[in-house]
């Protein structure tokens, strides 16, 4: 079942939808807070513009993280989420307690920006470990 | 009784699954499961979460789907006759008697949204009553996810960064391992 990549067809039709699944799932990820979504879902979307891409381009997809980039991606983002409750706790804080930081806002605008850093590093890590399922899925070329 | 659209989209769920356990072709069988999937996330924002519905339709139906096909991509499909498998009158009649079971003791749950539930009196008041104020997040969902029950997404980070890991390990090896059969 191998089959040459490259159609103009799917080349055009990825180049038309990654920028808004890319824009989509930012938006995901930002207004988590307020609608449905939030890191996990946000992290999904962005992995899937590039398998996309991947599926369309082959080896040469041309942008995006190697696995090794992804493998870093996903263990950066575990280190965030688990870095932000480190931090609560050097402020004095229980571990996790956002509202430790001594940012100049009311605490559940504390809250609302831990909780941003950490549904990032959520997104990060999600994002990362899709790409590193894929890339150890695909069969090597031999 | 169950509202006619949940009626509809229970039935083709379970058509879809059926077709889909069906199928003879492995390709054919993942579109069908992939529909399978995208049915129930239409079926749980109908039921009123969104959150999980996002989530299914994102990871459930495309995710699962995309890594389904590498994985067939790459391997070769073992296709024989089909038999029927032993003691399958036994396992039918356990399965029987086990969802009839089932569906009386389904009699018994709450209705959906009963505040009097006890699943709706435990903590659940407390967070939907303070939890915007007290986490400055609109979305209760990602209130309690991140903040309220923030031990466990970071436990749930670690698993999956672990399950990515596994992936990576095992896999990889699993293909050298074939290639140096093969030779």
């Amino acid at each position: 079942m191998r089959l040459r990549f490259g159609s103009a067809i799917l080349d055009t039709g990825a180049r038309v939808l990654i920028p808004f699944i890319l824009i989509f799932g930012l938006y995901v990820l930002f207004h988590g807070h307020d609608s449905p979504g939030g890191g996990f879902q946000a992290g999904v979307i962005l992995a899937t513009a590039w398998i996309l891409l991947r599926l369309v381009r082959g080896n040469d997809p041309g942008w995006g993280p190697e696995a090794r980039g992804a493998l870093v991606m996903a263990i950066s983002g575990v280190a965030i989420y688990a870095g932000t409750g480190f931090g609560a706790l050097a402020f004095g804080g229980a571990f996790l307690d956002y509202a430790a930081f001594p940012l100049p806002l009311p605490p559940a605008g504390t809250r609302a920006a831990a909780t941003f850093v950490v549904e990032s590093g959520v997104g990060l890590a999600v994002a990362g470990v899709m790409l590193i399922i894929y890339e150890a899925l695909i069969a090597p070329e031999s | 009784m169950i509202p006619p659209l949940d009626a509809v989209l229970l039935v083709l769920v379970v058509a879809s699954a059926a077709a889909a356990l069906e199928g003879r072709d492995p390709l054919a069988a993942l579109i069908l499961f992939g529909v399978f999937s995208f049915q129930c996330a239409a079926f749980y924002a109908l039921e009123g979460a969104p959150d999980v519905s996002f989530t299914e339709a994102a990871l459930g139906a495309t995710m699962a789907t995309v890594f389904f096909v590498a994985a067939i991509h790459g391997t070769t499909p073992m296709l024989g006759p089909r038999h029927p498998p032993k003691g399958g009158r036994f396992s039918l009649a356990v399965l029987l008697a086990a969802g009839a079971a089932l569906g009386l003791a389904a009699r018994g749950l709450p209705v959906t949204g009963d505040p009097e539930a006890p699943a709706a009196a435990h903590v659940s008041p407390r967070y939907i009553e303070r939890g915007a104020e007290e986490t400055g997040a609109r979305n209760l969902v990602t209130g309690v996810v991140v903040d309220y029950r923030g031990y466990d997404t970071l436990g749930e980070a670690f698993v999956l960064l672990t399950a990515g890991l596994a992936c990576l390990l095992i896999i990889p090896a699993a293909w050298l391992g074939r290639r140096e059969d093969a030779s």
